[in-house]
């Protein structure tokens, strides 16, 4: 039982992953904004399409916020659905010297969603000076409100999709933290030819395998519906393709030989020697990363800094370790499955 | 008798036999100029974007061609003969260099042939000779080891193929991203950082090759 103890951690936290991962719900954001550019000295309508939000619920409140932080309130403010929102704003007329394009925060607010905002465009170019008089812009704070229990981030384009990224990522870390175990394996085999490191080698690496596929299919899947192509020659599409490469080729090189002992050898030093030229990769790849379509590079958001925010994270690292886990008991079932038929194919022993 | 002075008779043996089975030269030769014209007819009008990935694809090629002789070519016994007279280590350097010396020829053929038939894009001869040399060593290294393993099987030629290009791969990425450079097509100071890259990607394979080639030749 002692044994099996990391079995069952690491199915338990693949099902705790499961269970967060897919219930926990999305921050309320905004969908839909129109128009997105207001001109200075204007009476706009502004309808906004919210996700996951409450707009008939008491105490809605919304301001359009200037970058100096004073603010508006809206003439008319009317919610027609839960996530159907219709805003009257009289935007004052630009003052002398402002740019002539600028950018607006809407911030939305009410007690069970909390505060959140969505940016528009504020244009006081060719503005007619001297419209409508009204309330001018308000040099004072107003107190919001903060959600209560979990959520996960709302971004653009990525909306649900989001969840993803406990299923995706940790596929490519445990073929990285899987691979670096065989690589290990194979070592030991050339140190110590004992034959069963080679076979633990042999089953890793189909593992590798198994979840360089699940984390490209995954990968691609997220990518056409967020970036609007399956194969965009991203770097790190390349990087998982090339690991295939290198496992594919492994189990090639292992089918060319009968001798079992020659066959164990080769294929130990070829993992070995394959490894070690994917490591460069990991320090080539941050500098051909300028044009990667990944977050954290270039101008993405990074799902390091703002976007894996604490809920995020209470998933996406306990989701590497169990699935690296469950790597591993894989790998020790496909041993013992190659193991068995080894020995039902082998000649029984003479009496 | 060093590992270095049987290193260096042993490349004189390579030099000294390729020069009496001339054939072999002359097959990747016109393999070399085949290919370049065929590029050539079939493309018209090459940008300098183009003539620099085509120059490392054919080279790539070629140098596949040309390497995977290096460890087929002589049989088991004579190989063991070899192995006994002088350090293994010897074998394996003394088919690197020659491989090196053969690819960096293979290169400046390649070169004249593109800039024969498609003109010369190469603005920084420089970056360019740099990329040249640091390239054939990477690969010649590579392909030689992976030789080792490949010239163990029977189809050995595919086999080479299918080992070494995974290997070879991110080694050939940084490659053409600097004769990117020395073509013009890229800017900035990055061309430094791609020829540290490849210093340490060569370097990596070396002690590799060095580390695992033991375990490779004793059968």
């Amino acid at each position: 039982m002692r044994q099996q103890g990391w079995k069952i951690l690491g199915v338990l936290i693949v099902c705790y992953t499961f269970v967060a991962g897919l219930l926990i719900p999305l921050k309320p954001g905004v969908f839909r904004l129109e128009p997105s550019v207001v001109q200075a000295g204007d009476t706009v309508d502004l309808q906004l399409e919210g996700y996951n939000t409450h707009f008939l619920s008491e105490g809605l409140s919304a301001w359009l916020v200037r970058r100096d932080g004073r603010l508006l309130e809206p003439l008319r403010m009317s919610a027609e659905r839960e996530d159907l929102l219709r805003l009257r704003f009289r935007v004052p007329p630009a003052e002398a010297g402002a740019p002539v394009l600028d950018t607006l925060q809407l911030v939305l607010d009410n007690p069970v969603d909390g505060h959140f905002q969505t940016v528009l465009f504020l244009r006081q170019g060719d503005a007619m000076s001297g419209g409508a008089a009204g309330p001018g812009w308000l040099d004072r704070s107003v107190e919001l409100h903060t959600a209560a229990g979990r959520s996960f981030p709302f971004l653009n384009t990525v909306y649900e999709s989001i969840r993803n990224l406990y299923f995706h990522v940790p596929m490519w870390f445990a073929m990285f933290l899987l691979a670096i175990v065989a690589a290990v394996r194979s070592v030991q085999y050339l140190n110590s030819r004992d034959i069963r490191r080679d076979q633990h080698a042999q089953s890793l690496a189909g593992i590798v395998m198994l979840f360089g596929g699940m984390g490209l299919v995954t990968g691609a899947i997220w990518a056409r519906n967020t970036w609007g192509d399956y194969w965009s020659n991203d770097p790190k599409q390349v990087y998982t393709a090339v690991g295939l490469l290198i496992y594919g080729a492994y189990f090639v090189l292992r089918g060319s030989f009968e001798d079992p002992e020659k066959r164990a050898r080769l294929a130990a030093v070829y993992n070995v020697f394959a490894f070690s030229t994917l490591v460069p990769l990991l320090y080539i790849l941050p500098k051909l990363s300028a044009d990667s379509n990944h977050p954290g590079t270039g101008s993405n958001i990074a799902f390091g800094s703002q976007d894996l925010d604490n809920s995020m994270r209470m998933v996406f690292y306990p989701a590497i370790l169990g699935w690296t886990l469950i790597g591993l008991w894989m790998a020790q079932l496909l041993y013992r499955f190659q193991v068995i038929r080894h020995r039902l194919a082998a000649p029984p022993m003479p009496r | 008798m060093g590992i270095i002075s049987q290193t260096g008779a042993l490349v004189r043996k390579e030099f000294r036999l390729e020069w009496r089975q001339r054939y072999a030269l002359g097959g990747i030769l016109l393999y070399v100029l085949s290919t370049v014209f065929i590029v050539y007819v079939a493309v018209q009008r090459v940008t300098p974007q183009l003539w620099n990935v085509l120059y490392w694809v054919i080279l790539l090629f070629a140098a596949v061609n040309a390497v995977v002789k290096s460890f087929v070519q002589e049989s088991g016994a004579r190989q063991l003969y070899f192995y006994q007279l002088a350090h293994p280590v010897a074998v394996l350097l003394s088919k690197i260099l020659y491989n090196c010396c053969l690819l960096l020829a293979l290169g400046g053929l390649t070169f004249a042939a593109m800039v024969f038939v498609a003109g010369n894009p190469v603005r920084e001869a420089g970056s360019f000779c740099l990329a040249l040399v640091l390239g054939s060593t990477g690969l010649s290294i590579a392909l030689t080891f992976v030789s080792a393993i490949a010239a163990k099987a029977d189809n050995s030629s595919t086999l080479l193929a299918i080992l070494s290009f995974p290997a070879i791969l991110p080694m050939l990425l940084v490659l053409v991203n600097l004769s990117a450079h020395a073509v013009g097509l890229l800017g900035g100071s990055m061309a430094g950082k791609d020829i540290l890259l490849l210093l340490s990607v060569d370097m990596i394979l070396m002690a590799m090759s060095l580390l695992l080639f033991p375990f490779l030749w004793r059968d």
